[in-house]
């Protein structure tokens, strides 16, 4: 289970518009044996108002516990990635959040324009289930047992 | 009005020649005095312009027909810029005459000296309306099939691009339910799910196909110097394992140096030469050969032999469509957009490709490109 610095089971935050593509990135993880608790969101503004707990999210912390890692889409309907990546990496509160965008694009634009932006990877969706699987895979072994994560810091609220 | 000269034939006296050869003539003619006073006057003037000779001889051009040759670029052209020139060439005039409507006539005017030094203009009129309005309607023409086809593009690029989702969720959650009942469910769904998975794969691979047909003309790079011998290196490289699979061999003569878009260089080499190296027979080794031969008018022609199954000449047009192909795919894998690309490519480059064989004799496909190309005007 991908643990932050202090040993506690991280969130990991699913933003995808589409349904199947959440429903196929959970099933994904399951099978690559990722145990951590998964929240999701539909779109870059629903991303926004879980990080800074407002709107829907807005109330107790348990409704949107802070993530320790962000699975971000890039064309979602309203704020789309590019533009909630820019804000989350500007904000001093929340850019340390790791941030991995999974896109069907492989286009160089959208690529080098995510790592400008900030972005800590860039994964084109793989084609196939056995395919997201791995790389479902391979990022929980990343983010678990290579990298170490910054310490929860609190969000300030907006 | 005739007399007989030396020679003994008659011939016409020399005015009344002059009369009959510019009233011979089709397109309109004047004659005009220092004054600009019309001294001669052809039929196909006063037929042109419904006019009377009455009307008109003797009169100055600008107050001819209610004034309607009043023009100030014609005023300009015969009063000042051919005293200085004294010939003037195809001097374009388009104008709304009372009479006859828009006209775009053609105006050649010579200023020339009479013996006894007075001062002719002869003013030649050619109507070229039907020509301009024809020239107009085929640029149009051209600018709307450059427009519907840049829409078609466009249309292919995105309805792939939409096609692709749900196809991969097909694909991903079809995998998943095999994946996760495969050995529980009955051979026959067994069956059936792995045939809907084929399929929905096949489907993708066409759906890739008109992507790239598409990209021939909606992902481009510029016509640089492009060396057609490395380009040749490359692919064969590239082909390498399906050559020594095949325990052939690709032989590439000397190649020139051509301006073109790279990349698609070693697509259309990629297809022609793959191609060569699929279509063997069977228990016969490919030999492919890539040559190329000056052509004319700075074109250069590249030649592709193979000693493959070869096919009937009568297809020879049909394997260019899209998604044509002429075996069975369980035979020859592949959706059939290979050559189809290769010809969208070529005619990007303003060139041409065709082939010839007959079955079991081989193929030839012969590109022909040009070496340069005129810098594009900004358009």
């Amino acid at each position: 289970m991908m643990v932050d610095k202090h040993k506690i089971p991280i969130t990991i935050l699913i933003c995808d518009d589409d349904e199947d593509d959440r429903m196929l990135t959970q099933q994904a993880l399951e099978d690559a044996h990722v145990a951590n608790a998964l929240r999701f969101v539909e779109d870059g503004e629903q991303l926004l108002d879980y990080l800074y707990q407002r709107g829907t999210f807005a109330g107790e912390m348990g409704l949107a516990p802070r993530p320790g890692l962000i699975l971000l889409d890039l064309n979602m309907p309203k704020v789309d990635g590019r533009e909630a990546l820019k804000i989350m990496k500007s904000d001093p509160t929340i850019c340390d959040i790791p941030v991995v965008i999974l896109s069907t694009s492989s286009l160089d634009d959208d690529i080098v324009r995510s790592y400008q932006l900030g972005v800590n990877s860039f994964i084109t969706k793989p084609v196939t289930f056995s395919g997201l699987v791995e790389a479902m895979n391979v990022l929980g072994k990343y983010w678990l047992e290579i990298v170490e994560l910054p310490p929860s810091i609190p969000i300030a609220r907006a | 009005m005739t007399s007989l000269n030396g020679a003994g034939s008659l011939v016409p006296e020399p005015e009344q020649l002059l009369r009959d050869i510019i009233d011979t003539l089709r397109e309109p003619l004047l004659v005009l005095d220092a004054e600009f006073r019309v001294t001669l006057a052809n039929r196909a003037f006063f037929r042109t312009f419904l006019a009377d000779p009455a009307d008109t001889i003797g009169k100055v051009l600008f107050t001819l027909g209610a004034g309607q040759w009043d023009i100030p670029p014609l005023r300009e052209l015969l009063q000042q810029k051919l005293s200085v020139e004294s010939q003037l060439e195809d001097f374009e005039l388009d104008q709304v005459y009372p009479r006859i409507g828009r006209k775009i006539m053609l105006l050649n005017a010579r200023l020339a000296s009479h013996g006894n030094g007075a001062r002719v203009i002869l003013l030649a009129i050619e109507d070229i309306t039907e020509r301009r309005f024809a020239d107009w309607r085929l640029a149009e023409q051209r600018r709307e099939l450059v427009r519907s086809n840049e829409a078609l593009d466009e249309f292919a690029s995105v309805a792939s691009h939409d096609l692709q989702e749900p196809l991969r969720k097909i694909l991903s959650f079809g995998e998943r339910l095999t994946t996760q009942l495969g050995t529980t469910l009955p051979a026959d769904a067994q069956h059936s799910l792995a045939r809907m998975l084929d399929a929905a794969q096949r489907m993708r691979t066409l759906v890739q196909d008109v992507l790239a047909y598409s990209q021939v003309t909606t992902r481009t790079l510029p016509f640089t110097p492009t060396d057609l011998a490395w380009v040749a290196r490359e692919v064969v490289s590239d082909l390498e394992t399906a050559i020594q699979d095949a325990g052939g061999r690709v032989e590439v003569a000397h190649l020139p140096v051509i301006e073109a878009d790279a990349l698609q260089m070693r697509q259309l080499l990629q297809n022609l030469l793959g191609n060569a190296i699929k279509y063997r027979r069977a228990n016969i080794p490919p030999v492919v050969q890539l040559r190329s031969m000056n052509g004319h008018n700075g074109h250069c022609t590249l030649v592709v032999t193979d000693n493959g199954i070869g096919f009937n000449q009568d297809y020879a047009e049909k394997m260019f469509r899209m998604f044509e192909r002429l075996h069975a795919r369980t035979q020859y894998a592949g959706s059939g957009i290979g050559l189809a690309i290769c010809r969208k490519i070529v005619e990007r480059h303003g060139g041409t490709i065709a082939a010839t064989s007959s079955p079991g004799q081989g193929a030839t496909f012969t590109v022909t490109l040009p070496v340069t190309h005129a810098p594009r005007t900004a358009s």
